[in-house]
């Protein structure tokens, strides 16, 4: 559903992609790990649109929804007003028991709904981007650091949200320091390196350890 | 466009949910009843005052038809007697007060010589610049544009400081048709409001409701195009809330005070001309000069241009009441040449304001005000030429009768002249297109092709 084929992309004489080549089929979650600066937000922008390849070229398959790392919402309408308005930016016009039932299905509870968004928390917040996505029938989802700030629980909850829109033929890309979450969720993985794809691998198996392990090795050791 | 509509609602109602917009449309809300009120307190006055006038001049004519029962030379019928030349307001006066917030109103004028009396207070600021006390009008040009910059600023900026912006660019289909959607369901609140506040104005003043009302309402309307336009360019193209409501603030500051305020100093400054006061103390001088003059050389003067009583010899040696007002015809003719000047210098004036004010907006939409509600210079100056109109008719009156030492008996007052006080009707309508260019030209700078921010940064 995500093909990137050796994109260069360069800003200011700085190249940020050299040569990235990534493949995300659906029914898949797929991992991007990287440093800070190993440009994994270019990655996300390029395959959003929101940034043209110097060289190379993107292709998706498909709707995609964006799901920054720090959600934030219109404090002042509530949870499934939120969900609602952002609904109709992306022209989707349904009635509100179907938007009530998306985030109920995503574990929001039913008080939750109607409270404005300006009381959630990070978790809840997140539940609601990803019904946003859903509402618009997004099959790729492009999560940035999805699980930074959230409780274990809320990571698992996490976890499970994604799994279920990649069973039901959805590709998810999430970029993450977190590799115990990596470990988790990810089918597979992909070690961004100086805008280089160093390395990538099955994570079926592996534990935390076994990916930092992994990770210093595709990093050269250092995070710099 | 169901979608459309509704994406609409949803930002009305986003809009809505904010405190600020409350505060904002009710200052403005509050400001326009305010000067409802003020402007209806002037019109009552102004009403009164020109009912009292008509009252005034009858308890005058009653205190001189006693006191001169059995008749009495027309000179002194003529020096007594002052006649109400007040005009009614126009029926749309009260929405501006245009040139008579610093233009004072001749209520009354007598027989002697009448540049004084036309000139008397003067015209110190006779543009259109001065913004006025606080109307209806002065609510549409300076606070509606305010409510506009501080309603629109953000429709962008806002998303960038709530930390939203990343999922609403990534979900909106067409970025600038939501920047714009924004934009004119905020502007669409504004609008709305200074629609409710014309309507106020038009019940709580009991003005007509007509075409003329509507189109008053209009042009208010297309001066705030040019700001709706500004305030998109701004939204579009400045990052942080803080910037684009320092630009907002810079662009009124600039458009509403600083620009009228330097045009107004550039006009004053290029075409000086002599001021009221000064016409008139020249006049007085040369009235006083004449008591100590000889009286017929006084008078060969007045002959001089008016030979049509040369059949009537000098005036005698002592006092006359022929050579008095012949003494001010004289005054007033050494002054006339000064008199047109002031006349051609304030319309020159209004000329070129009317030319420079095409690139202020502000400007313009207060000449196009004014003008709509009758009191722009041009109607003022009407005024005075209709009040000098009339002074010729009292002379053609009252000169045969003072000339040939005719004696005038009460029953004469029901056949002195009166000034009939008919509305000024508005002169041409300056076009509209200046506002329309106004609206067009800061969208030279809007960013069509390219959006200005990364929207995930």
């Amino acid at each position: 559903m995500i093909q990137l084929l050796d994109v260069h992309k360069s800003y200011q004489g700085r190249t940020v992609l050299d040569g990235v080549t990534l493949e995300i089929p659906s029914h898949r979650v797929f991992g991007l790990l990287g440093c800070n600066g190993a440009g994994k937000t270019t990655t996300l922008n390029l395959i959003l649109g929101n940034l043209v390849p110097d060289s190379g070229s993107v292709a998706v398959h498909g709707r995609t929804a964006y799901i920054p790392e720090n959600v934030a919402l219109y404090g002042e309408l509530s949870g499934l007003e939120n969900l609602v308005y952002f609904s109709a930016l992306a022209g989707v016009m349904e009635q509100k028991g179907h938007f009530r039932r998306i985030l109920l299905e995503l574990g929001l509870a039913s008080e939750a709904l109607d409270r404005r968004a300006g009381t959630y928390s990070k978790g809840m917040r997140q539940r609601v981007a990803i019904a946003i996505a859903l509402a618009k029938g997004a099959n790729v989802l492009l999560l940035d650091e999805p699980t930074s700030g959230l409780d274990p629980d809320a990571v698992v909850a996490l976890s499970q949200i994604l799994r279920k829109v990649a069973d039901q033929g959805g590709a998810v890309l999430l970029t993450t320091h977190d590799l115990w979450h990596l470990s988790l969720d990810c089918d597979e993985i992909a070690i961004l390196h100086h805008g280089r794809i160093t390395d990538q691998f099955p994570s079926s198996g592996k534990s935390a350890n076994q990916l930092s392990k992994r990770f210093m090795e595709g990093t050269g050791r250092a995070c710099q | 466009m169901r979608t459309l509509i509704h994406q609409c609602a949803w930002e009305a109602k986003l809009a809505f949910r904010r405190s600020s917009t409350w505060v904002i449309l009710g200052l403005l809300l509050g400001a326009g009843i305010v000067s409802i009120v003020l402007s209806g307190q002037r019109s009552q006055a102004r009403t009164e005052e020109f009912r009292r006038l008509e009252g005034q001049f009858s308890e005058q004519i009653a205190k001189l038809s006693k006191r001169y029962a059995n008749g009495e030379n027309a000179g002194y019928w003529g020096y007594y007697t002052a006649f109400p030349v007040a005009s009614p307001a126009a029926p749309l006066a009260a929405l501006s007060q245009g040139v008579e917030a610093n233009a004072p109103s001749v209520n009354w004028v007598r027989l002697l010589g009448i540049e004084p009396q036309l000139y008397e207070g003067g015209i110190h600021n006779p543009l259109l610049q001065t913004l006025g006390g606080l109307d209806p009008g002065f609510v549409m040009i300076v606070l509606a544009p305010l409510a506009l910059l501080l309603m629109g600023h953000d429709v962008l900026s806002r998303d960038r400081s709530l930390g939203v912006h990343p999922l609403v660019m990534s979900h909106v289909r067409n970025r600038h048709a939501l920047i714009w959607i924004r934009l004119l369901v905020r502007s669409a609140l504004v609008f709305a409001i200074t629609a409710l506040i014309h309507l106020l104005a038009v019940f709580m003043l009991r003005l007509p409701l007509d075409l003329a009302c509507a189109k008053w309402l209009l042009t208010a309307w297309l001066g705030l195009l040019p700001w709706v336009a500004i305030t998109a360019v701004l939204a579009v193209r400045l990052k942080s809330p803080q910037a684009t409501l320092s630009g907002a603030l810079g662009m009124w500051v600039t458009l509403v005070w600083i620009l009228p305020c330097s045009i107004n100093l550039l006009v004053s400054s290029v075409t000086d001309a002599p001021e009221g006061m000064e016409l008139t103390i020249r006049q007085r001088q040369v009235m006083h000069d004449g008591w100590d003059q000889d009286r017929k050389a006084n008078y060969r003067l007045f002959l001089e241009r008016h030979p049509e009583w040369r059949h009537l010899g000098d005036v005698p040696a002592e006092f006359s009441w022929r050579w008095y007002y012949a003494m001010h015809e004289v005054a007033d003719q050494a002054v006339s040449g000064l008199a047109k000047s002031y006349v051609d210098r304030l319309q020159s004036r209004s000329d070129l304001a009317r030319r420079l004010s095409w690139f202020v907006p502000t400007c313009y939409t207060q000449l196009l005000l004014a003008n709509q509600s009758g009191t722009d210079l041009d109607s003022h100056l009407r005024h005075l030429a209709g009040v000098r109109r009339f002074h010729e008719e009292l002379k053609g009156y009252f000169f045969p009768r003072i000339f040939h030492d005719r004696q005038l008996h009460p029953s004469d007052t029901d056949g002195f002249p009166r000034h009939r006080a008919t509305p000024e009707p508005p002169s041409d309508l300056p076009s509209p297109l200046p506002l329309l260019l106004a609206a067009a030209l800061p969208l030279v700078f809007y960013p069509y092709r390219k959006f200005p921010h990364d929207p995930t940064a």
